[in-house]
């Protein structure tokens, strides 16, 4: 089971002082600190949660499932431990999802590494909707490169979906008999695959072992093969000198009279308030957490929250909705181990307005998973018929597509700060506000009729077809957006918060569009640039002296 | 942890079974749910796994015991659907946990299948995917001064030399 974080250092040994201080360890927070710490800044990070044993994962015993369903669950409202914080989401048709520990949600991500396409980037030149990222793809694709590095990214370069790239620093992971069935199929089609990019390593890599496929990715790798930062960062920047707080909740960034970001205030465990000053302070808390601190940090000078005179704090709030279609085959293909996803469509991502929507969605073939995966309909109370004869049907016998849609940008789609809820410390909970457009339901309606002449090509006997899932938050973007113009964004073309000289925010909040591909290869490599630049042009930055 | 006679009397680990078997009733090929212990070494399984489960299944236990089991299910799938799932969880949760279950399952668990690095992916061996790589590139850019790739379309390089060599 997870333990609740210690107090790490000793609360008597906590830093008071720091040239970057850090909220959040997960992986915008990790790429931050290290890169920070290597080149010399004095940084502290303030986590949360605590450090996870990976010997605590349950992947590979006969309760894993099981346990998945709670103790590792995604939604930290299911998990509820002391350490998460409630999510008010009763007006949301999607279910956000997190993990707060050292790492944050790199510990249950699926590790699906893909970049945003060029066309991401230009969405209102290209398709007269939404907005245009102020900065190319072009000038991403460096920080894209040391990101596949850092985290050991297994692929195969020459995917026809992107300009062109170097090889990853890893081969891919096998696609399996599930993955080469898909792929003859959409052969047959003349649609387009590749096998799937995966933050797995599938060679030993910089102290990480190899992956042993068991499919269970997204309840914690005990192989230490998955790119979750607690692996892949933390451990280099804590040796190149950067201080880690765990179970550290902010409560505020403060201000002085300035408007220049000071520190911030974090409760301890026990409750205790305790205070951090900062040259600079960078936001790592993911999608929500970050415009919840931004709306908890009111003062006199910001009376609508810090950083927030846009009004656009917490505003914007993308996920990506997604559909599922279980499909049953009539043979065996082992399809209840395997790992990341075994390859990817691109074939209906950019816009064909003939389609009748703009935008268009990413298609993953996924392994099957285990008994419990195959029942979850069962789990949830729809039971219908008896449960062994589908999970027996389709236990090794069934593949998943997943079909993720682009969801647009929406400023009634938001996160609040709750009237009534809070979380262990008295820190106001989100509240969160979601409705998917007209424009995603018909992406994904589209590619349901497509997924259709699949399922006829790859020869499927039998097909579960979700409704739109509601447990998909996992993609958190958009609440905090970059662009040029302080009145219609949050954050600079660097991450730097246009109010605030001082404050960067480099997690996925700052996403201007959501593309529909999986972020966090994008977030990293945000992350990776704001960090760059802040080194490169430090001595220009005004700061609290 | 607590021993396990502690968590759930007799009488409320049957009720937990004979609601259980209105699940899983036994079948011609697989056992019902009592039969590989669902009220007793599964549920002390599951419980060890999901201790969160113990309160829940004691109230629906003592809620079997006062009326008749199928009364009680549908009450649960009608009106508590928080107690209903957590009820399937434990039922399905420590039915597949069964060894008996899985062995008739011919299900091994989510086991380490190591990569073979010797294999030459299918797909490389067979040209499926260079036949992805011909059809040329299929992204759109709207970087000033730039082409579409998609018109136009060079002959993609093969993706691997002659594996043999």
């Amino acid at each position: 089971m997870p333990q609740a974080p210690r107090a790490d250092p000793p609360i008597a040994e906590f830093p008071r002082d720091a040239e970057v201080l850090i909220v959040g360890a997960g992986a915008s927070g990790a790429v931050a600190a290290k890169r920070l710490a290597e080149e010399g800044f004095r940084v502290v990070c303030l986590e949360q949660g605590g450090w996870v044993d990976h010997g605590d994962f349950r992947g590979g015993y006969p309760d894993g499932e099981l346990v998945a369903l709670k103790e590792f669950h995604p939604n930290p409202n299911v998990r509820a431990n002391t350490w998460d914080y409630p999510v008010n989401d009763i007006d949301s048709e999607i279910r956000p999802f997190m993990y707060n520990a050292v790492g944050g949600s790199t510990i249950l991500f699926g590790a699906q590494w893909m970049r945003l396409l060029p066309s991401d980037f230009r969405v209102r030149t290209l398709d007269g909707i939404a907005d245009d990222w102020p900065i190319t793809y072009e000038d991403l694709e460096p920080f894209y490169r040391q990101v596949d590095e850092d985290f050991g990214a297994s692929g195969l370069a020459g995917n026809p979906a992107y300009p062109p790239s170097p090889e990853p620093p890893l081969p891919p992971l096998p696609i399996g008999r599930l993955g080469y069935r898909a792929a003859q199929a959409l052969d047959r089609l003349g649609w387009h695959w590749w096998p799937g990019t995966n933050a797995i390593a599938s060679r030993p890599y910089r102290g990480r072992r190899p992956c042993v496929q068991r499919g269970v990715c997204e309840t914690g790798c005990a192989e230490g093969a998955k790119a979750s930062t607690d692996l892949t960062h933390w451990p280099l920047a804590i040796a190149a000198g950067a201080r880690l707080v765990t179970g550290a909740r902010v409560k505020e960034i403060t201000v002085d009279e300035r408007g220049l970001a000071t520190g911030a205030i974090f409760a301890d465990l026990n409750g205790q308030d305790h205070r951090v000053r900062a040259d600079v302070v960078l936001l790592a808390a993911n999608g929500i957490g970050t415009p919840r601190l931004l709306l908890a940090s009111q003062s006199a000078r910001f009376p609508f929250g810090l950083a927030n005179s846009s009004g656009l704090v917490g505003r914007r709030l993308m996920h990506h909705p997604y559909v599922t279609v279980r499909v049953v085959v009539d043979e065996d293909l082992g399809t209840n181990g395997a790992a990341g996803h075994a390859l990817t469509s691109l074939q209906f991502y950019e816009t064909d307005r003939e389609r009748g929507f703009v935008r268009g969605a990413k298609w993953g073939f996924y392994p099957s998973g285990g008994p419990l995966a195959i029942a979850a309909n069962h789990l949830s109370g729809s039971w219908q018929g008896d449960v062994r004869d589908h999970v027996r049907s389709r236990l090794g016998r069934s593949f998943v597509l997943s079909i993720t849609a682009e969801d647009l940008p929406d400023e009634s789609n938001r996160v609040e700060l709750d009237s009534e809820q809070s979380d262990a410390a008295g820190i106001p909970a989100p509240k969160v506000t979601y409705h998917a457009s007209e424009n995603t339901t018909a992406v994904l309606r589209w590619n349901l009729a497509m997924a259709r002449t699949f399922l006829a090509a790859v020869d499927a006997v039998d097909a579960d077809v979700s409704e739109r899932v509601a447990n998909a938050g996992w993609h958190l973007l958009g609440t905090a957006r970059m662009g040029d113009d302080p009145e219609s964004s949050v954050v600079d073309r660097w991450n730097r918060a246009h109010d605030v000289p001082n404050l960067l925010i480099v997690d996925g909040s700052s996403f201007v569009t959501a593309g529909a591909v999986n972020p966090c290869a994008t977030i990293a490599a945000l992350s990776l640039r704001a960090v760059d630049h802040l080194n490169r042009t430090k001595r220009l930055i005004t700061v609290p002296l | 942890m607590a021993d396990s006679d502690d968590r759930l009397t007799p009488d409320q680990r049957d009720s937990l079974s004979s609601l259980a078997d209105l699940l899983l009733p036994r079948t011609a090929d697989m056992p019902s749910a009592s039969e590989i212990g669902i009220g007793h070494e599964q549920l002390d399984r599951v419980l060890a796994a999901r201790p969160d489960l113990e309160v829940p299944l004691k109230e629906i236990a003592d809620a079997e015991s006062r009326t008749d089991s199928r009364a009680t299910l549908e009450l649960l799938r009608r009106h508590l659907p928080r107690q209903y799932r957590a009820f399937c969880e434990y039922v399905v949760g420590g039915y597949f946990m069964s060894k008996t279950v899985r062995g008739l399952l011919n299900y091994k668990g989510q086991e380490a299948q190591p990569i073979d690095v010797y294999e030459l992916p299918s797909y490389l061996e067979d040209e499926t995917l260079q036949r992805v790589v011909d059809r040329g590139p299929i992204y759109r850019t709207a970087s000033p001064g730039t082409t579409d790739p998609r018109k136009a379309a060079p002959k993609s390089e093969a993706l691997m030399g002659d594996p043999s060599q």
